[in-house]
């Protein structure tokens, strides 16, 4: 008995050695190494217990990048996942369903495209001096004398958001379409006899019967936000000062260059909290696992 | 049998893929097998069985007019060192400080690498990834006497240790744009007074003074740290705040010289949307004709020649009379790059033989000419290879007492950080040059907590 049983747990070394290298033994250490200070030009380091969690506490710095983290989160929930859900509903409906591929193909497509690309694209876009965005506000008869997304704290991070919003709802939507499409059909032919209209066949039929997917969606996207790096940094690089820095540039910042390992270790513990504990909230308000 | 095999195959892949593992973390790739780094003790790659001596150099001219020029310098030294095999490793101006600093981390140090002057190469000083090279140089004067001394001296430390030579040269200065210059009859200014003035006259005739971009978060504190270094007692600054151990970025010479910064902003001599601005853009958009003074790097000037056709000159920071001001006048502003050898290169004296060859006049000769670069060894630049202007810098600096360092250099990295960000909130007036002032002593606080005895 005890050799059958061997055998799958053998296939599932490597996988688990895997993991256990290159995440569980970092997570496990990475909290360890918050308890000390450390950088890699000291040679020595001297433990300093929680330390650094209580100056976290303290630190305006990080309020700043864990508000900007849950608006980004907030935004993002509205802008992909309920954005994406209205797209992917009319895009599945009799009326577009014929042509649905091509629009499915373009909203899809910023999604596909390096951040690195796109980052660039909507800095320009957004850039005063050269960029068509100032010009297209002032066309509309506003003064633009003073506009400057990405250039100003107040809007730094919007200009972002709009970026990253615009990239993935096609993305969501095509998520939510694979859902929609397994809805059976003869729900929505008894409520139109019944008369539903769209609107109230979109709430009762298309919510309920993919209520799994969406908050699959919104899981990707809450932790999405928080494990947000590339954006911020391609765009705004944290600021103007660190009015758009998120907790992931601020790790990185800290790390690499103000070279102060044992608080960018603590950063990273608590980003590892938020994210375990956010999935943990989601999958248990969803019961994922139990359907 | 079947269940034994698969059983054995599935332990052969987890043994695989660990001796890949164990593999890679020591070094396993051509670049680093036969590194000399090892600071905290790892295990040193050996050189290959059949003599042939490796060097790593790591540096960041990547540049496409810069990477082939340093390719035919160690190409050159190859054929006349067949023994020795030299791998360059080249990145970015932001890149090598991560990669330098994960390298240092890893135990895979390359046996020669790029650095700045100050702080920057004391961290590796303190690490002990930075040989002392004043043997090298007392047994060879001539050697030592090729280096422009303001620039050779930038790399001497408290010990008395030469830790590094300088390689290409830069300060900042200012440039401007002749033809508007002569347009509105302007003469080059010596002083504060005289330089306001002349924003003045710009400014009533529709001309932008300066063209500034700081998205990048460096170039407005390059302005706050010329301003500081005339505004800052010399020992506060240089001795006190550039220690990591004793800074405390305290006299008030810091908000007086953010003052006369605040004073140019708000009289409306900036460009607007400073901080959405990067640094070539601004470039660019003065090329384009806008604005008429640009705050540079020296080593700069050659692309700025195309950029304006050669209708440029440039100036020094102008002395500040005023009785604030009581830095140093007669400094420039700014530091040379250099090149460190790794005390624990299994190749040292190969290592200091090639950054010798690296830095010989005929050499530095081939680096101005074809990389454009600006050279801190007597003699590389000549009338033949470098431009007008370009040289014009290069013999100006001999007119200073010396060099102050760099502030994003000087400073401790946690500073520095803190300096580069508040610096845009202090350009887009969010906070005051003493909420600024405060933002950084707290940085060097924990600093200095960090670095106590």
């Amino acid at each position: 008995m005890k050799k059958k049983n061997i055998v799958p747990i053998l296939y599932l070394l490597p996988a688990i050695v895997f993991m256990l290298i290159f995440m569980y033994i970092p997570i496990v250490q990475n909290f360890y190494n918050s308890l000390f200070d450390w950088s890699i030009y000291k040679p020595q380091r001297s433990f300093v217990g929680f330390k650094y969690f209580i100056e976290l506490t303290k630190d305006k710095v990080f309020w700043t990048c864990l508000w900007n983290n849950t608006l980004y989160a907030l935004i993002s929930l509205v802008g992909q996942v309920g954005v994406g859900l209205v797209i992917a509903s009319v895009l599945e409906s009799k009326t577009f369903r014929g042509i649905s591929g091509f629009f499915r193909t373009v909203y899809f497509a910023p999604s596909v495209i390096s951040f690195m690309v796109v980052g660039l694209l909507w800095q320009l876009f957004f850039n005063p001096i050269v960029g068509p965005f100032n010009k297209i506000v002032g066309s509309l008869g506003f003064d633009t004398s003073k506009l400057n997304v990405l250039g100003n704290p107040g809007t730094a991070l919007f200009g972002v958001i709009f970026a990253s919003q615009w990239m993935y709802f096609g993305y969501m939507a095509m998520l939510l379409i694979i859902g929609i499409q397994k809805v059976p059909e003869e729900l929505y032919e008894a409520a139109s006899i019944d008369g539903a209209n769209a609107f109230d066949r979109f709430l009762h039929i298309t919510i309920p019967g993919i209520k799994e997917m969406i908050l699959v969606d919104c899981i990707i996207t809450v932790i999405g936000s928080f494990k947000l790096f590339d954006e911020v940094f391609i765009m705004t690089n944290g600021g103007p000062g660190y009015s758009s820095e998120v907790i992931s540039t601020y790790l990185y910042r800290t790390a690499f260059r103000a070279d102060q390992m044992g608080y960018a270790s603590t950063l990273a513990v608590i980003l590892f909290c938020i994210t375990f504990v956010l999935s943990l909230i989601q999958m248990r308000l969803s019961r994922t696992g139990e359907e | 049998m079947k269940k034994r095999t698969l059983a054995a195959i599935c332990m052969m892949t987890v043994t695989a893929m660990l001796t890949a593992c164990g593999g890679g973390s020591t070094g396993g790739t051509q670049t680093t097998a036969a590194a000399g780094g090892g600071d905290k003790g790892q295990e040193q790659a050996s050189a290959p069985a059949d003599g042939q001596v490796v060097i790593n150099f790591m540096h960041k001219y990547c540049q496409p007019e810069q990477a082939p020029a340093f390719e035919k310098i160690v190409q050159m030294y190859m054929d006349e060192h067949p023994n020795v095999k030299i791998n360059i490793e080249t990145t970015t101006d932001n890149e090598i400080k991560s990669k330098l600093k994960l390298a240092l981390g890893s135990g895979d140090m390359p046996d020669v690498y790029q650095t700045w002057a100050g702080e920057y190469t004391e961290k590796f000083i303190r690490a002990g990834a930075a040989l002392d090279l004043t043997p090298y140089m007392e047994a060879d004067p001539e050697w030592k006497d090729s280096f422009i001394p303001a620039a050779y001296s930038m790399f001497k430390y408290t010990d008395g240790g030469q830790y590094a030579v300088p390689t290409r040269f830069d300060g900042e200065v200012f440039i401007y744009k002749k033809s508007v210059f002569e347009q509105y009859g302007i003469e080059e200014p010596k002083t504060w007074d005289e330089l306001l003035a002349i924003c003045e006259t710009l400014k009533s005739n529709g001309v932008t003074p300066f063209i500034l971009g700081d998205q990048l978060s460096w170039d407005a504190p390059h302005w706050f740290g010329a301003l500081w270094q005339k505004c800052v007692p010399e020992d506060v600054l240089e001795q006190q705040d550039f220690n990591v151990k004793t800074v405390k970025i305290d006299d008030p010479g810091y908000i007086t010289g953010l003052n006369y910064f605040t004073d140019l902003l708000d009289k409306g001599y900036f460009n607007d949307n400073i901080n959405s601005m990067e640094h070539n853009m601004a470039l660019e958009y003065f090329y384009a004709g806008q604005g008429a003074m640009m705050y540079v790097e020296i080593l700069e000037f050659n692309d700025i020649n195309k950029g304006l056709n050669g209708d440029f000159g440039f100036f020094m920071m102008p002395t500040i009379e005023a009785e604030d001001a009581k830095g140093n006048q007669n400094k420039m502003f700014g530091a040379p790059e250099g090149m460190i050898v790794n005390p624990n290169s299994q190749n040292v004296d190969v290592a200091v033989d090639f950054v010798k060859f690296l830095t010989s006049p005929e050499m530095q000769k081939l680096v101005v000419e074809e990389a454009g670069h600006t050279s801190s060894t007597i003699g590389a630049h000549t009338d033949e290879n470098t431009i007008p202007q370009l040289r014009g810098a290069m013999d100006a600096v001999l007119d200073f007492e010396g060099m102050s360092n760099w502030t994003d250099c000087g400073f401790e990295a946690g500073i520095v950080d803190t300096m580069c960000k508040l610096g845009q909130d202090f350009v887009d007036k969010s906070i005051t040059a003493e909420e600024y002032i405060k933002g950084m002593q707290e940085s060097a606080k924990t600093v200095r907590e960090a670095n106590a005895d």
